[in-house]
């Protein structure tokens, strides 16, 4: 169990932030950054967690609804098309697309003024990806095969899986965008993980901040390593979000459906996308 | 040192991994099922020593999807007239008495989404014993076969084919046709 | 004896009840001494033996992992097999026209209805009601076993109780009366005449729906106490006047057959030409080559100018001049042109239920020369015999307390009289009233006494539709509960033995063996019948009919009546009440697949609705689902409006049928009885009115249709042209698109490749397919909200479009199931293969690998692809006969029942192919044509579909396809269907 810091007593409560004033030290800056996972969280904060909590819990229990009835819960009255669902996953990954954008694309173009978003927009790509690739699933008539899309060896004799279906290469393309992202993300806070190690007294979270940090100290070996990895990551997320975009749209691009059926839709969802609110209602 | 601690544990993962995904395999895989049923039957005395042909028994393997269990009927053709006493005999004379039938339990059970028809296996000459073993060797029977997809089609790729091949010699003698026999609506309507 | 079947659903439930095996029930199989005389005494355990192997093993599958048993029978009977389906024929029971049917009965169940090709009328086809009698056997609703005082009781003492009853009814001189709808059987009719002949007994007819002016009329004109009986086949020109003789009118499936047979283009000027003049657009009247809306006040007036017409070009008959002035004179003087060119080879029909107009239609006929052609006087039609002036009189009689005993055999007054409640008042009056309802419908639940009948499927019978073809009905199946046929109740209170099979038996000796050269004993000959399932004897040679109308007092009729009505309808509107395809007269009303049938041309299902015409709609500001309320006679009923094209411009029609109130949990609350809103008029029924009342209520109830848009959107879909153009070029295109490029490779091409042909010029979309297609399929019933959110099940559709104009257009249907495209749009797009290319062909869909990502059906552009959004089959929330052990039964155990979240769709009926195929290869020989039929073809009474080999150059199914009319769907799509279609080809 994860003991909380001896300090976290009652007038160590979470203080609002303070935003800086004047030329504070590097010292200061990192207690005040750090201070949050010091410190117990602080009233708001738990009414806050609540309230997202209860939301979730609704949006389980729909789900789990959905899943042990039936996907005609979800309402649609034009069968053929996908609905609600798979407009939603198309949003959710455009939102991914700019956390993408704000932390690679911004670091190839050695955007500074980035490093004070970049890790929400890291967290924001990889939270918006697993909302994206929950759709799909919950999508399906029967979600609890859904494993069968991923080519495994089988006792069927084998059976694989179509390699021509545009869906296989999207469970493919987020996939690798998620396995990206979240070493994009983690590369990112191995110093600050190494920073909170520091500063943890011994116990358990000193172990699991010294396990996270892989062994980081700060040396310029290691500081150099990761610049370089951090400009692979981001050299290899990048042309990930135009693949992953485009996979998407040739779910629908690849249909013969009149207003589905154009090539447009590749590099038209790309730039929208690139907005995060590359949503349109299809039905 | 640290070098052998992380081999090990690669292969304690890389094992453990291997006879989970075997375990998965299985799931639904009833190999060697071989429950015990309302009356000892032995078919090892009777298709094995006494040679009773399976098809005397199993009469509607010839005609009908199903096999069947022959009827009490069947059985009182010849006990009727053999002295022996054995326990379950005398379970199946009493059977026949209280006209009660029997109720066994299905040693090959399969899914409800597969359509087998073993008229079409008996008339392509497939021997019993392809599928459900050596039965007449077995004083309780057992399910031999894993019959799994790949199983059954391990057979329908190999001798189905040859099967189909012979067969169609009359129609015609494309020998790089494809064949019904892998079709998916062969068994899976 | 416990008179109820106990279902159960594993052995173990079955075993672990210690009473079972006390308990003694009838058997499921008794098909298998249907040929061998009077049932042996077999047990319930025989049933077990059975339905273990069957039910347990099937229905245990689904239940991975547990213990499944097999129970094998005790005695195995030499002609049954268990998984072997063993056919029988009989008798159809599900309307009046008596069609022969061949049964395929499975472990002893019936699951499937096909018509019986042996006869020579009704020919291998079936209606879609027919098709659904399968499934009313299982209905849950039906009684379980006779009831008296409403109280269940022993059939010992009930008949006790009846006999005692009768017996004293006759010693004091009173009257039994036995009110029964039109029996078709010669041998029942030979025993009601024997009930009915004593002194004090009295039997009355009556049907549902009334054909009783068209009979009066016969018998007035030609001396013939019956219905004519129609041959469609020998018409050129073939005039209707609200006939809807290709829906529901009289015998559809005969009609539709030899009305078929002459709309084949092909033939050049051979193809028949067809005219309806009607008020609402019926399946008929979207057939015709011409239609013309009338308001059903003018029916009588049509007919009228029609006969003035040909009067005038015969010469030398007398009939008085009429003003025409609200008829469209063009069209009746094209069709008296064409009537008059085809004199001999014509034919007009009316479904008016007015006598005068009947008999102006026997005097057309006649003056064509029709008579002993096209319209049969010599072997008429016996299938409505009803009397409605007979029923009235019994009425006033009940109503006077002269009645004693009332009998009610098939007839439910009480729901669908026009005054139900005033023979609901007289029956009262009757001291013991006694019903052989199958279910306790809305007479039976008043009556004393109910000895339920069997299902036709559970009895002996006979029927004799035409004069001299007459079939055999047999049991398939013991009765399922403890029921009694009605006949053998009427033996049993006559103080017989109450044996109808001997009765039977011993009628067909007499009076139909000596009939028949062709056997020397009556067993040859009855088993032969039996087997067979139809005996026609030769019809009698055409004799002289004199027409003895009177023509001048039916057009006096007829003008009076008009006028009558024009006055009646100042300021209201017209009313046109019809017979529905699905749920016909309301017999079928609790039968879920016919509710969820799609109706013919409006493509709504689950209940009836107002129709009117796309102006009135407009002038009242009325939209699809408005409920309106409709006022006739002291009636108001509540319904849904729709705005049906083509509809006759004043007038409202409304379905009959629905609205039951005791038909079981399935009709309940589903649409409006309006039988009340009908007349009667000096005794006889008439279901069009004037002077009704139409008034918004400002409530919504959306209907639920299966077609909501009804335009092609400028695509080819369904092609169509004239005879006239046909014949002179033939139509372009259909190469067009042969050669289009593709990316994918062909698929490699096996021994057969499987197709179909459908010829639109034939089809008239009566719906029977979509039926057939879900008792062999077992396709789920959906239930009305679902089928609100366009989410019904069936994997055939019958698409409607219309063209032309609002107020007259023209209707094309086009059957639409899976193309079986040679690249099929589905296919490369499921991520787990679980749609495949078959090596014949064929498109399939792998239920168990389905993950149900929808992305096939997104993709087809046929749209035939179905989803299972819930489970269907054991769901309380789909309580339809999926859900229920008993209609569980129907369910054909050689097609996977779909589960949730898998997609299902037409499979050519792949587990026929696969039956076929391996007959074939046991019998060592190659598939012939024809062998292998789907169930869509072979119910189809138009003979439209034709399934085949394309590989195969000779097959039909290929003949057909390189056919000049040929097409194929979106072919510009480069799908390569294996569906061709032949374009459809008007005679206008």
């Amino acid at each position: 169990m994860i003991r909380f810091d001896h300090r976290a007593d009652r007038s160590l409560r979470l203080q609002p932030p303070r935003p800086p004033v004047g030329n504070p030290a590097l010292g200061r800056i990192t207690d005040d950054v750090a201070r949050p996972l010091d410190a117990r969280p602080g009233l708001g904060w738990c009414a806050c967690f609540a309230a997202a909590a209860a939301a979730l819990s609704i949006g389980a229990a729909c789900v789990g609804y959905e899943i042990a009835t039936g996907i005609g819960t979800w309402g649609l009255n034009r069968t053929v098309g996908w609905a609600f669902d798979i407009t939603n996953f198309v949003f959710w990954v455009g939102i991914g697309h700019a956390g993408t954008l704000i932390s690679a694309i911004l670091l190839l173009l050695r955007q500074q003024w980035r490093t004070s978003i970049n890790r929400s927009a890291e967290a924001m790509t990889i939270f918006a990806v697993i909302c994206a690739a929950l759709f799909p699933l919950i999508h399906m008539g029967r979600p609890w095969l859904a494993f069968w899309v991923f080519p495994y060896p089988n006792s069927r004799g084998s059976l694989w899986v179509n390699f021509r279906s545009p869906l296989l290469w999207d469970v493919f393309a987020i996939n690798t965008y998620m396995t990206i992202s979240l070493a994009f993300w983690y590369i990112g806070m191995i110093p600050d993980f190494a920073t909170l190690r520091d500063r943890a007294p011994a116990g358990l979270k000193k172990t699991i901040y010294s396990i996270a940090s892989l062994g980081w100290n700060g040396s310029h070996r290691t500081w150099s390593r990761y610049e370089t990895l951090n400009i692979i990551l981001a050299g290899l997320a990048t042309p990930l979000v135009i693949s992953v975009h485009s996979i998407v749209s040739m779910d629908f691009a690849t249909s013969i459906l009149p207003g589905w059926h154009t090539t447009i839709f590749p590099p038209y969802w790309r730039p929208t996308s690139r907005t995060a609110t590359s949503t349109r209602w299809r039905r | 040192m640290r070098a052998s601690v992380l081999l090990i544990a690669a292969v304690v993962a890389v094992t453990s991994a291997g006879l989970v995904a075997r375990t998965l395999a299985r799931v639904g895989v009833h190999q060697g099922y071989a429950p015990e049923q309302p009356i000892a039957f032995s078919h090892k005395l009777h298709a094995g020593d006494s040679k009773v042909p399976c098809l005397y028994c199993h009469s509607s393997a010839r005609t009908s999807r199903h096999a069947g269990i022959p009827s009490v009927n069947v059985c009182m053709n010849c006990h009727s007239m053999l002295t022996k006493q054995t326990v379950d005999i005398e379970r199946l004379k009493e059977a026949v008495q209280r006209r009660q039938p029997i109720v066994w339990t299905k040693v090959h059970n399969l899914p409800d989404f597969v359509y087998f028809n073993h008229s079409q296996h008996v008339g392509a000459n497939v021997a019993c014993q392809s599928c459900h073993g050596p039965v007449e060797t077995m004083a309780r029977v057992r399910q031999e076969a894993p019959l799994t997809m790949g199983w059954c089609l391990d057979c329908h790729r190999t001798r189905g084919a040859e099967l189909q091949r012979s067969r169609m010699a009359w129609a015609h003698a494309d020998p790089n046709a494809p064949l019904p026999v892998t079709d998916c609506g062969k068994c899976h309507y | 004896m416990n008179a109820e079947l106990r279902f159960w659903k594993s052995v173990e439930e079955l075993r672990s009840d210690a009473g079972a095996e006390r308990e003694v029930a009838r058997d499921c199989f008794a098909g298998q001494r249907a040929q061998t005389g009077p049932p042996p005494p077999v047990s319930r355990r025989d049933f077990l033996t059975l339905a273990g192997f069957g039910l347990a093993a099937a229905a245990a599958a689904c239940s991975r992992g547990s213990v499944q048993k097999a129970i094998p029978m005790l005695n195995q009977p030499e002609q049954m097999t268990p998984g072997v389906a063993s056919y029988y024929a009989t008798t159809c029971g599900g309307c009046g026209a008596g069609c022969a049917l061949l049964v395929k009965t499975r472990d002893g169940r019936p699951i499937k209805i096909e018509g019986n090709a042996e006869s020579a009328v009704f020919g291998g086809a079936t209606c879609a009601a027919g098709q659904a009698t399968v499934l009313s056997l299982y209905d849950d609703a039906r009684l379980k076993g006779p009831l008296l005082r409403g109280q269940p009781a022993a059939w010992a003492d009930v008949d006790a109780h009846v006999s005692a009853r009768i017996a004293a009814a006759a010693a004091a001189r009173k009257r039994v009366v036995l009110l029964s709808r039109t029996i078709l059987g010669p041998a029942t009719r030979r025993l009601v005449r024997e009930w009915s002949s004593r002194p004090g007994f009295e039997h009355v007819t009556r049907d549902a729906v009334s054909y009783a002016a068209l009979r009066d009329a016969t018998r007035a004109s030609f001396g013939v106490d019956a219905i004519p009986h129609y041959r469609f086949g020998g018409a050129s020109v073939i005039v209707g006047i609200e006939a809807d003789f290709l829906g529901a009118w009289l015998s559809p499936v005969e009609f539709t057959r030899e009305y078929a047979g002459r709309r084949r283009p092909e033939s050049g000027a051979l193809m028949s030409r067809h005219v309806q003049f009607e008020s609402g657009l019926s399946l008929t009247g979207s057939n015709a080559d011409i239609r013309v809306p009338i308001a059903p006040s003018e029916q009588g007036l049509v007919a009228l100018a029609l006969l003035h017409r040909i009067a005038r070009r015969h010469g030398g008959i007398e009939v008085p001049e009429v003003d025409e002035s609200s008829l469209d004179a063009g069209a009746l003087d094209k069709a008296a042109d064409d009537l008059w060119r085809a004199r001999g080879a014509s034919l007009v029909v009316c479904g008016a239920h007015d006598e005068a107009t009947q008999t102006l239609v026997h005097a057309i006929n006649t003056h064509l020369g029709n008579i002993g052609r096209t319209v049969d006087l010599d072997n008429v039609s016996l299938q409505k015999q009803g009397d409605d002036a007979a029923f009235a009189r019994l009425v006033e009689d009940m109503a006077d307390r002269r009645v004693d005993v009332l009998i009610l055999y098939g007839v439910n007054p009480a729901y669908d009289a026009p005054d139900a409640d005033r023979f609901v008042a007289a029956m009262e009056r009757v001291p013991l009233t006694v019903s052989f309802a199958d279910r306790l419908d809305e007479t039976a639940a008043r009556a004393d006494v109910v000895c339920p009948d069997h299902h036709f499927l559970e009895a002996w019978g006979d029927a004799e539709p035409i004069a001299r073809v007459c079939s055999l009905a047999q049991p398939t199946i013991a009765p399922l509960f403890d029921t009694r046929a009605a006949q053998e109740s009427l033996l049993a209170w006559q103080g017989r033995t109450p044996d109808f099979y001997e009765y039977l038996r011993a009628y067909w000796r007499e009076t139909l063996f000596p009939a028949q050269d062709r056997y020397d004993t009556f067993d040859e000959f009855w088993d032969r019948s039996l087997h067979d399932g139809v005996f026609a004897r030769s019809p009698r040679p055409a004799s002289e009919h004199r027409f003895d109308g009177d023509c001048a007092r039916a057009a006096a009729g007829v003008v009076r009546e008009h006028a009558q009505a024009i006055a009646d309808a100042r300021g209201g509107y017209h009313l046109h009440l019809y017979e529905p395809v699905g749920v016909r007269d309301g017999t079928h009303a609790n039968n879920p697949w016919l509710q969820e049938l799609p109706d013919p041309v409006s493509k709504v299902t689950w209940g009836n609705y107002a129709a009117i015409a796309p102006a009135l709609a407009s002038r009242l500001a009325l939209a699809d689902g408005d409920v309106v309320a409709v006022e006739a006679g002291g009636h108001r009923v509540e319904l849904p409006v729709l705005v049906q094209p083509g509809q006759s411009a004043q007038t409202i029609s409304i379905a009959l049928g629905y609205g039951r109130t005791r038909a079981g949990r399935v009709a309940e609350g589903i649409g409006v009885n309006a039988y009340p809103l009908a007349q009667s008029i000096g005794g006889r029924r008439r279901y069009a009115r004037a002077g009704v009342g139409l008034t918004r209520t400002g409530r919504r109830d959306p209907l639920a249709a299966t077609q909501t848009h009804h335009s092609m959107e400028g695509r080819e879909i369904v092609k169509q042209t004239t005879l006239a153009s046909f014949l002179e070029s033939p139509p372009p295109g259909a190469e067009a698109h042969a050669d289009m490029p593709n990316l994918w490779a062909e698929h490699p091409r096996g021994e057969h490749n499987w197709g179909m042909a459908i010829d639109l010029t034939s089809c008239t979309g009566c719906s029977a397919c979509v039926t057939a297609c879900q008792a062999e399929n077992n396709v789920p019933v959906v239930g009305r909200d679902e089928v609100r959110r366009g989410r019904e099940m069936h994997w055939i559709r019958i698409d409607r479009y219309y063209a032309g104009s609002e107020d007259a257009p023209e209707t094309l249907v086009q059957p639409m199931m899976c193309q079986h495209c040679g690249h099929a749009p589905c296919e490369p797009v499921c991520p787990v293969l679980a749609t495949v290319h078959s090596s014949d062909g064929l498109n399939q869909q792998v239920y168990n690998r389905c993950v149900g990502t929808r992305y096939c059906e997104n993709n087809c552009p046929y749209k035939v692809r179905r989803f299972n959004w819930f489970e269907y089959a054991r769901n309380d929330r789909f309580d339809f006969n999926m859900n229920s052990p008993l209609g569980e039964m129907v369910l054909n155990p050689d097609v996977t029942v779909r589960s949730r979240g898998v997609m299902e769709k037409c499979s050519l009926c792949v587990q026929r192919i696969q039956a076929g195929k391996l007959e074939a290869t046991r019998e060592g020989r190659a598939i012939a044509d024809g062998d292998i039929q789907t169930a869509c073809q072979q119910v189809c009474p138009a003979d439209a579909i034709v399934f085949g080999d394309l590989a195969d150059p000779s097959s039909r199914v290929s003949r057909l396809s390189r056919q000049q009319r040929r097409y194929r769907v979106l072919e510009e799509l480069g799908t390569r269907p294996n569906v061709t279609y032949l374009a459809k080809v008007r005679n206008a």
